[in-house]
């Protein structure tokens, strides 16, 4: 008996995360337990990662026995170090056998597509950490530079003897990038791995040379270096202070002059603002003072030239008028009305 | 492939022999040890002391570990050393030594217990007090050929290509 249409074998019975929840657990990684701030991703970190996609995911059995993964550097006794236990009695490595060759030009990243980057190497605030020192409680604030993309083009290539050797890995190999790009987590960093093309380098054409197989597969990193020593803790600001100060000079107080030429009157109407106590006019016409009328004011001086007057003065173009007052409320304005005739 | 079973060597048997072979090395050796006497140094790299990085393996100039090192006598040859520049446009000319050739009896290395591997270094003391590196490009481990048989009957020598080892990745003594 068939099973029952919509019938499900596979129940996904650990959920997974989607959405905000999904990307915070992508920062969780990133971040290095305990410190607060992310690791640091490095060249070396990518090399060691990516020698591991091999050896690991990309791993291939042939015959019961695992293929050796060599990694090549320029040093010749390193290169004998890393393939002598593969070797036969003239120390050649035998097949078959799989090379990792890193090109050393590593070139600017195009993990971000090509774009401009912010200039100046700012860094951006990663995290905020409270502290408390026993009196004061504050914060600690963790900072990030952006970081600094590189591509790494790596060259795979396997060497052997049978086709169905090469059949075997050129599967590994596609599976791996059949959705387009493989990711690696870097010290928790998701890193793109791109195929950029697969080769063949095969040694089977000439008749009068060994023949054997080589599949190469160039594999390109989008990585980026985010180095440890480019992270700054900063404290933040704990305690603010403001200062005020008030001066008596900053302005001076408006003044109105009404003339009522007819009668030969005049009337000067000053109004001192809050913290205004004292103004000074210029005059501009001959006049005789003989009356002062005041409001939110308990004393009062008037000069003229510095000199000290009483009702009734005269003044005369040209001399300076200053009035010092003593406001009875000081947070309220005050004005003072003085009235003369002309002389 | 290496066989326990002992294969006898009857090529060339009308006229020479085991004993002629030896013989005939114990001559060449007279002559290259007794008059020539050209002397190098081999240091042996230790692959598994060494103290590399877990990605490179690659070592730094003093963490290079070697056996003892064997003084080598040799056939000896030194190419002209090569003027060159470290740029491509002619610019920072440095003078280097040229590539070493060496002769080697095999039945002198197998005495001393010594196997030349790719990578060992070659020291060759150009003064009495300075010494000069070059790495092994081709250990010369098959000696089948014709020009390291004699007459066909066996390999006797190898011939070992050396290259200057860039000053920064070994130190030597």
């Amino acid at each position: 008996m068939g099973l029952p249409k919509n019938y499900r074998k596979n129940l996904k019975i650990t959920p997974t995360s989607e959405g905000f929840q999904a990307r915070q657990n992508i920062l969780n990684n990133i971040a290095n337990p305990g410190t607060y701030l992310p690791k640091s991703i490095l060249h070396e970190d990518m090399d060691r990662d990516f020698i591991k996609y091999v050896e690991g995911e990309l791993e291939l059995v042939l015959g019961g026995e695992k293929v050796p993964v060599i990694f090549l550097s320029i040093q010749r006794w390193a290169e004998f170090a890393r393939t002598w236990k593969f070797s036969d009695e003239y120390k050649n490595i035998t097949m078959p056998f799989i090379t990792i060759v890193r090109k050393p030009d590593a070139q600017i990243g195009t993990n971000y597509a090509g774009k401009f980057n912010v200039p100046g190497k700012p860094t951006f605030t990663y995290m905020k950490i409270p502290t408390w020192d026993g009196n004061i409680k504050s914060y600690d604030i963790y900072k990030i530079p952006q970081p600094v993309s590189v591509d790494l083009n790596y060259e795979v290539r396997l060497f052997c003897t049978r086709m169905r050797d090469l059949n075997i890995f050129n599967n590994s190999i596609l599976r791996s990038f059949a959705e387009g790009e493989k990711y690696l987590r870097i010290n928790g960093h998701p890193i793109p791995l791109m195929l950029d093309s697969i080769g063949d380098e095969s040694v089977i054409s000439n008749l009068d040379e060994k023949k054997y197989y080589v599949q190469l597969f160039t594999i390109k990193m989008l990585g980026y270096l985010l180095n440890e020593d480019d992270f700054e803790v900063t404290p933040a600001i704990s305690r603010g202070i403001q200062f005020f100060e008030l001066t008596e000079k900053v302005s001076s107080a408006p003044y109105q002059i009404n003339k009522v030429e007819e009668e030969g009157l005049v009337e000067i109407n000053l109004t001192f603002f809050p913290s205004i106590n004292n103004s000074s006019i210029p005059i501009e016409f001959n006049v005789e003072f003989s009356e002062i009328i005041t409001q939110n004011i308990i004393e009062y001086e008037v000069f003229l030239d510095d000199v000290l007057q009483t009702l009734p003065f005269n003044s005369l173009i040209g001399q300076e008028l200053k009035i010092n007052i003593l406001k009875s409320v000081p947070t309220s304005s005050s004005t003072i009305t003085l009235k003369g005739t002309f002389s | 492939m290496k066989n326990n079973r002992k294969i006898p060597i009857t090529r060339v048997n009308k006229f020479f022999s085991e004993e002629d072979f030896n013989l005939e090395v114990d001559f060449g050796r007279e002559w290259l040890e007794g008059d020539i006497n050209i002397k190098v140094i081999l240091f042996q790299v230790l692959q598994g002391e060494s103290s590399t990085d877990d990605i490179y393996g690659e070592a730094g100039r003093n963490e290079i570990r070697f056996k003892a090192p064997v003084e080598l006598t040799v056939n000896f040859q030194m190419e002209t050393p090569k003027n060159e520049s470290w740029n491509p446009d002619g610019s920072l000319r440095h003078l280097e030594h040229g590539n070493l050739t060496l002769g080697i009896y095999q039945s002198h290395l197998d005495e001393l217990g010594a196997e030349i591997n790719y990578g060992d270094y070659i020291g060759y003391a150009e003064t009495e007090d300075k010494m000069t590196y070059w790495t092994v490009s081709n250990n010369g481990i098959i000696t089948s050929d014709n020009s390291h048989t004699m007459i066909g009957y066996k390999g006797f020598y190898r011939t070992v290509t050396c290259v200057p080892a860039p000053e920064d990745e070994f130190k030597g003594i």
